[in-house]
């Protein structure tokens, strides 16, 4: 008898340890670099926006936006003043804080919350986390065998791209532009490279030490995709996309030899261009298909506020953009059209723009990030033409421009040269989120430093039909400190230490109202 | 299985926390029980000390973090306590018996480090959630109220209004300590109950009483719902189409009226004095202080003129059974039948200026109806 108690407790105690060990009922744990590949498609990539399709006697209803906003705040969109409201889903009150350079983005015209202007800091830097603990996890993932460990590198490489962009995003949403005399001391944001949750006040880091920052990942990210030109599809990032990203970064530095050597690195691999005389005006120029597309990332929401048709437009391409273009440029009835409308708005037409075609998936090619094999071109030529070597830059202007225009004529020298690509730059890359950024970097560039004024309206419609009873105008100056978003309401309050931007208060230019004679003839 | 890339996704669900460790609770327990004369008088009492180190606390972090919910270990908490159940027996006879027992029961908790000065929003010290220094824990905070305007019959606040320079930079534990008013504490000192019973031969009547002294409580809001986490109420929710609580046939009327009245007046959307009381100074676009409250309906909602004490006395149960005797059962082959006429809920002694909320869940909830009294009246039957 005592024996058997004995064997009875022997057991007993035996199997403690593994009843006291901790596990979770529902959630499953990371188990190998296949998970974490997962987790880079689910929350590591922005999810692309579309519409929801409500039914015939409702309007649909948009999912992510991600960062569209920077492209309301430039000199190509402009607001379609029309008779009766042509806003068909409430943009245009969330965008006045943004279109019209507002001191608060988040409120609206009438200084109320229209909405919370933390999106975009809180959407950068979640994806930062899961990058973070991406890179921290992956390292000791088992690897067997050599195709094992090619595929960890890509997801370690795809995971340092990905924190590089949106560090960029933050930097140059939040932080001054970088000029390399100064910007060891402008503020930019905080750093958080850490994969679990600080209970700390963070500080802002400097804006070199950001840049830094994303240079250093995408070095890591190099060497990480080397077996890995092309991903699986543009929408992942594979060695051309690290190439063209860091060119693009390096430009922003004014890093000019870096932005050429990594051009050339791209065009090297590939240097296809699509053809646009090739492209009839029926079709769409960008597609998941396009030779040109390396990389790109987030929905198309920006292609909605500028509908085809002519009562719901509520911005449209505004008139300096499309008088960019010349008569014989081939951009000009691919990437924009002007529609049947009485009023002939100008829309954009770069991804498929029609109602139907933008209900219920996203678009093809994004608005925010783009990587085309075009910007491997320009960035070669703005980088040599700031060096001076005009050689280089003329011929690579030539074979780029032999491809957008009926007749190619460079013959710009000097300055008027580098005023000519960056020029070349709007044009090409309109409404893919690099305005705003280019805008900003032209005011400190140490080469040739240039800024412009912009003008922007903001309409306000009332009565029972909701006709047009004001408009005010806005300016943005040159060099103006609006370039630079306040850091939002939600992070100061919570935070006060870290900090805001000097961002003035935008007055009111002129105005003008429903009582002045000159409106009552034309509207009536 | 996400369509735009064509492979599997996964998310976060939670995120690393490496530096959260175990709760450790030390408890200690004491108890006695005896009886004396006879079994007369009955005590049991028992007594406990818990420590707990480490709790766990939630805490809001910056967003840079990805996520702004955080569990961390956050501090010592002390729960004292003792309980203590008598019943006593002061007349036994033939025909008569009369009990009467009571349980009482007191805690005492206190938390020994303070929080950090952000960790609180303005809701959790309206509502009692906030730990402060020095202040027991579930004190619940008010603003102050002044009276009413002689003008418009609004309601009027110390809320630093004239002197917001000072407010300007504080942190949020810092800024709701110094504009807030402790309104006293949401558990109460005392709680318990007493239950008598009366028995006369065949007949047995039993009542048992509840009562609570020491918590203090909000009456419900007046200006739309008091408890709603939005605080979003303002006095535009006073329609026609709505009912509104009826303190407001009190409310002031004429200039004169502030001497003898609490009650605002009601500002409609199209009289002058409207914005004056539609939006807090703390609001606006220009404050550079911490978001003290959105309107001053809200303000009056929450202030301290509405706050009244929360004990009360209740009689839960009254019970009269009457037990038919054997003999007269026996023929009807039953051995046991009782007829039992109950009451519950029949009264509750409270503060006056409730006015039938329920003292229990005061104003920090939505508003609900009291307990309604009921009756029975039962037969029990055993074969």
């Amino acid at each position: 008898m005592k024996k058997i108690s004995y064997i009875l407790c022997g057991l007993l105690l035996a199997s403690c340890s593994d009843f006291l060990e901790e596990y979770s009922q529902d959630k499953s744990q990371v188990t190998g670099y296949e998970d974490l590949d997962e987790l880079l498609i689910g929350d590591g990539y922005l999810t692309p926006g579309y519409f929801i399709d409500q039914g015939t006697y409702n309007y649909p209803t948009p999912t992510e936006t991600n960062f569209w906003f920077i492209n309301f705040m430039t000199d190509e969109l402009q607001e379609n003043v029309d008779e009766y409201d042509p806003d068909w889903f409430g943009v245009r009150s969330t965008m006045f804080g943004y279109h019209t350079w507002q001191q608060l983005v988040g409120r609206d015209f009438h200084g109320r919350n229209a909405h919370d202007d933390s999106e975009m800091w809180t959407l950068a830097y979640e994806r930062v986390n899961t990058c973070n603990m991406i890179l921290a996890a992956i390292d000791q993932q088992p690897a067997a065998d050599e195709e094992a460990m090619r595929e960890r590198n890509r997801v370690k490489g795809e995971a340092a791209f990905l924190r590089g962009v949106y560090y960029y995003f933050l930097v140059n949403l939040y932080g001054k532009p970088y000029a390399p005399s100064t910007a060891q001391t402008t503020p930019g944001v905080p750093l958080k490279l850490t994969e679990y949750v600080e209970d700390v006040e963070f500080a802002r880091a400097s804006v070199a030490a950001v840049y830094r920052q994303i240079v250093n990942d995408l070095d890591m990210a190099e060497t990480c995709l080397q077996a890995y030109p092309d991903n699986k599809s543009p929408y992942r990032a594979g060695l051309r996309a690290v190439y063209f990203f860091r060119s693009r970064v390096a430009l922003y530095m004014q890093d000019w030899e870096t932005a050429k050597a990594y051009a050339q690195k791209a065009i090297d691999l590939n240097a296809t261009l699509l053809d646009l005389a090739t492209v009839s005006p029926d079709a769409f120029p960008f597609s998941r298909e396009c030779p040109e597309l390396v990389f790109s990332m987030g929905g198309n929401m920006t292609t909605a506020a500028i509908l085809l048709g002519d009562y719901y437009t509520t911005y449209k391409l505004s008139d300096e953009l499309c008088a960019l273009y010349s008569q014989d440029d081939l951009r000009r009835g691919r990437y924009f059209t002007y529609d049947d409308s009485e009023d002939n708005l100008p829309t954009l037409r770069k991804v498929d723009n029609t109602f139907a075609g933008m209900l219920g998936r996203p678009a093809e090619m994004s608005d925010c990030f783009v990587l085309r094999n075009s910007e491997a071109y320009l960035n070669l030529a703005e980088a040599a033409a700031c060096l001076n070597d005009e050689g280089t830059a003329k011929t690579t202007l030539t074979r780029f421009l032999a491809n957008r225009m009926a007749t190619v004529d460079v013959s710009a020298t000097g300055d008027d040269l580098i005023s000519f690509i960056r020029d070349e730059r709007a044009r090409e890359f309109c409404l893919e989120g690099q305005r705003w950024f280019d805008l900003r970097r032209y005011t400190v560039c140490e080469r040739l430093p240039w800024s412009k004024t912009i003008e922007h309206v903001f309409s306000l419609y009332g009565g029972k039909w909701g006709e047009w009873t004001s408009t005010y105008h806005y300016r943005l100056e040159p060099n103006d400190e609006a370039y630079t978003l306040d850091i939002p309401e939600e992070v100061r309050q919570q935070q006060p230490s870290i900090g805001s931007n000097p961002r003035p208060a935008r007055p009111v230019i002129t105005s003008e109202d429903i009582t002045d004679e000159d409106y009552e003839d034309d509207w009536y | 299985m996400n369509s735009y890339f064509g492979e599997y996704e996964s998310t976060v669900n939670t995120r690393p926390n490496p530096n959260l460790k175990w709760e450790r609770t030390n408890s200690f327990n004491l108890g006695l029980e005896f009886s004396l004369f006879e079994r007369r008088l009955q005590v049991e009492a028992e007594m406990y000390l818990k420590t707990t180190k480490d709790a766990f606390m939630n805490k809001v972090v910056s967003s840079v973090n990805g996520t702004t919910a955080h569990v961390v270990n956050g501090g010592d908490v002390t729960n004292n306590g003792f309980n203590v159940a008598v019943t006593v027996s002061p007349v036994i006879t033939k025909d008569w018996r009369w009990t009467i027992s009571t349980i009482f029961s007191k805690t005492y908790n206190k938390l020994k480090t303070s929080p950090a000065g952000e960790t609180y929003e303005l809701e959790d010290f309206l509502t009692g959630n906030a730990l402060v220094d020095g202040q027991p824990v579930g004190t619940f905070y008010s603003y102050k109220f002044l009276g009413l305007s002689p003008v418009d019959g609004g309601p009027l606040f110390d809320d630093y209004a004239d002197s917001r320079h000072q407010l300007e930079g504080l942190d949020k534990y810092d800024t709701y300590t110094t504009v807030l008013t402790p309104s006293g504490c949401r558990e109460p000192k005392m709680s318990g109950s007493f239950n008598t019973t009366l028995r006369y031969k065949q007949f047995h009547l039993s009542a048992l009483f509840t009562y609570s002294l020491g918590a203090k409580t909000r009456q419900f809001g007046m200006f739309g719902n008091a408890a709603d986490e939005t605080l979003a109420s303002s006095a535009y929710m006073i329609r026609p189409e709505n009912n509104v609580n009826n303190a407001f046939l009190d409310r002031w009327k004429h200039p004169g009226d502030e001497m003898h009245t609490n009650i605002p007046a009601i500002i409609p959307d199209g009289s002058d004095a409207y914005y004056k009381y539609s939006e807090h100074y703390s609001a606006l676009g220009d404050w550079e202080g911490q978001f003290i409250a959105s309107n001053y309906w809200d303000m009056y909602d929450y202030s301290d003129i509405r706050v009244v004490s929360a004990n009360y006395l209740k009689l839960n149960t009254l019970t009269l059974s009457y037990e038919l005797p054997e003999r007269l059962i026996k023929r009807l082959a039953m051995s046991r039948l009782e007829v039992r006429l109950s009451g519950y809920n029949l009264f509750t002694v409270c503060a006056k200026e409730l006015k039938g909320q329920t003292p229990q869940q005061g104003g920090f909830t939505t508003i609900q109806l009291s307990d309604r009294p009921s009756y029975s009246l039962g037969i029990n039957v055993s074969f």
